[in-house]
């Protein structure tokens, strides 16, 4: 009798472990996905995962609903581990009715939510859905509001991942937005408001589903995007390399590691070139001064002029915001502010440290800048500098010229600790610009103005264009030998373990996004 | 040791100031539009749609207030309002034409003393 229920059980397991069955598991093979099931599998630890919901049904009666039985209502929840680590995970199944999300579909997903908050672990979404469940009308908006504020509620508590592996359309787009990674795969991810279709008929403009919003547009155009993958097992790769970096939630460290050593071919001292005006790439310094040269860069492809990523110091996670003198000289444009500055706060809201390295000429020049808000978008970065409280650390390698200088988390923003190297340029422009300024009247005035000014501009970098007039009023704390740049970080790292920095107590500020 | 960044950049050079910065610069930065003087006299249109009905022929004198044309977006009648008094002297739309944002619809000479 019982061995009779438990192989009733099996049976029923088999069959909603299905999905949409054998044809709609071809079709989503053929347009080169894994199926929902394939994808945890592949991302938890092995026979970790552990299932909840799996016989949850849809309650419709209307429009021929009520004879239609859809496995698992189309998405798979439950929790597994992750290295060791606890991990919430859900993925939406497009092999049954499209993945559309209807409201016990979206019950399924916020109930794996308030696990995830409730017991303090990341949560995973996998997104592959053709959106709506037409049928089931307002509730099934009332589930994307219900996973919305969830997504909300949980923000800064819980990391948060979002993996989009097919189609994420209208409103379910809002739900990745609010999480604090976006995971994309080339040819497979699909991110838009309104679609191909609808802009066709509205405006007559003509443009593919992978031009409007594939992986490529939201990693380089939008930064929608945090991570970009050519396959559906890199982007998994790079979501767990992602979860070795962070905390479990935000009253916790992330896991420490073994400390390394930095790989010898990366030199510190040979990659700045000392004229101002050079470019080098910047993720060379990173990895001259983090452990084993491991550097993972965020969101690589978007405002490519600021770069960052988690890397580790002494085996403790460490966050990098650094100008990119390769990419637009390094300037600070909209586009880079705003990609620090949401940075900033996530490495605060979870317990990392944060190391800035800067060499930057100033602000970009442009009218299309200025009207397109660099004011409101270069203050969130002031912002997100000033209200972090984790142990912030700056390394002036060269430039740091202007309003630059104060947005690089300066000692004016509360830095812990600021470090120069001996050729840094610390002014309120370049030696090039405030010689003609100053000395204006010598140099027109003068016999040979060109000569005059040459001679300015050199008087004026001998005697303001370097670190020790910063250093004189204590706004950097010492000017170091490059060759040291790894010891004084390690060191700052280490002293500042425990420091404790209040915010004045309030409700939330009011940033300017 | 240089790892190549994926993005679509070009080798160029960004200008601060009095310096110039040899260095890689975005598709971005290429593409971005000269800013120019907006001329009053065209009406512009501030969201994409449906040209509905034309309510004046070229040529016509107009007030300012005066509807120029009903278009339909996002499913809502808007008009089309002339800016100030003057004379209709050039249409870019016609009934049934769509047009995007910022096309321009109207071009109206600015003529503050005509007689209507």
């Amino acid at each position: 009798m019982e061995n009779q229920k438990v192989e009733e059980l099996q049976k029923k397991l088999e069959e909603a472990q299905q999905g949409g069955g054998q044809q709609a598991i071809a079709r989503q093979k053929s347009m080169g996905k894994l199926t929902a099931r394939e994808r945890i599998l592949l991302l938890v630890d092995e026979g970790s995962f552990h299932e909840y919901d799996l016989f949850v049904e849809h309650d419709v009666r209307d429009f021929g609903m009520q004879d239609k039985k859809l496995a698992g209502d189309g998405v798979i929840i439950g929790t597994g581990t992750l290295y060791g680590s606890p991990i919430a995970i859900y993925a939406q199944d497009f092999t049954v009715a499209g993945g559309s999300l209807g409201s016990m579909h979206a019950r399924k997903i916020t109930k794996i939510m308030d696990y995830a908050l409730r017991m303090r672990m990341p949560i995973i979404g996998i997104n592959d859905s053709g959106g709506a469940r037409i049928q089931e009308g307002v509730n099934s908006l009332a589930g994307y509001g219900e996973i919305f504020f969830r997504n909300t509620l949980n923000s800064g508590v819980i990391p948060q991942i979002s993996v989009i592996l097919g189609p994420c359309a209208g409103g379910a787009v809002y739900s990745p937005a609010l999480t604090d990674f976006v995971f994309v795969v080339e040819n497979i991810s699909k991110m838009f408001i309104t679609g191909p279709e609808v802009i066709k008929t509205v405006l007559g403009e003509e443009i593919s589903m992978e031009e409007l919003g594939g992986a490529r547009v939201h990693s380089e155009l939008t930064g929608n995007a945090h991570f970009f993958a050519q396959s559906e097992s890199e982007c998994f790769e790079q979501i767990k390399k992602l979860i070795t970096f962070i905390p479990w939630h935000n009253h916790r460290k992330a896991l420490a590691f073994e400390p390394r050593e930095p790989k010898a071919e990366y030199k510190v001292e040979t990659i700045v070139p000392e004229d101002p005006t050079q470019p080098y790439d910047v993720r060379n310094v990173i990895r001259a001064v983090v452990d084993g040269s491991d550097f993972f860069e965020v969101q690589e492809l978007w405002a490519a002029n600021i770069v960052i990523g988690f890397g580790r110091l002494n085996g403790d996670t460490v966050g990098f915001v650094a100008n990119q003198p390769i990419v637009m000289a390094g300037v600070l444009d909209c586009d880079s502010a705003d990609k620090a500055a949401r940075f900033i706060r996530y490495c605060d809201a979870f317990n990392i440290p944060i190391v800035t390295l800067e060499d930057l000429p100033g602000y970009l020049p442009g009218v299309d800048q200025e009207h397109a808000g660099v004011i409101r978008h270069g203050a969130k970065m002031l912002y997100a500098y000033s209200e972090a409280t984790v142990p912030k650390i700056t390394v002036i390698l060269r430039k740091a010229y202007g309003g630059g200088y104060i947005a690089m988390n300066s000692r004016h923003l509360r830095a812990d600790f600021v470090f120069a190297w001996p050729n840094a340029e610390i002014a309120v422009m370049g030696p090039e610009g405030a010689a003609n300024i100053i000395f204006k009247k010598e140099i027109t005035e003068s016999e040979n103005p060109e000569e005059m000014r040459k001679q300015k501009v050199a008087e004026y970098r001998e005697k303001f264009a370097n670190p020790y007039v910063a250093a004189s009023k204590g706004y950097i704390d010492s000017v170091i030998d490059p060759k040291d740049t790894r010891k004084f970080l390690l060191h700052a790292i280490t002293v500042s373990v425990n420091k404790n920095a209040q915010m004045p107590s309030k409700k939330h500020g009011i940033p300017p996004f | 040791m240089q790892e190549e960044i994926q993005q679509n950049l070009t080798p160029g050079e960004v200008r601060i100031l009095d310096t110039t910065y040899p260095t890689n610069v975005t598709k971005r930065y290429l593409n971005r539009k000269k800013w120019e003087r907006p001329n009053p006299d065209v009406v512009l249109s501030f969201i994409p749609g449906t040209v509905l009905q034309l309510a004046v022929k070229k040529g016509q004198k107009v007030k300012a207030g005066d509807t120029l044309a009903v278009f339909v977006a996002m499913k809502m009648h808007n008009t089309v309002l002339a800016p100030h008094d003057g004379e209709v002297v050039e249409i870019f739309v016609k009934e049934g034409d769509k047009f995007h944002k910022g096309a321009s619809l109207f071009e109206v000479r600015h003529c503050p003393n005509h007689e209507s």
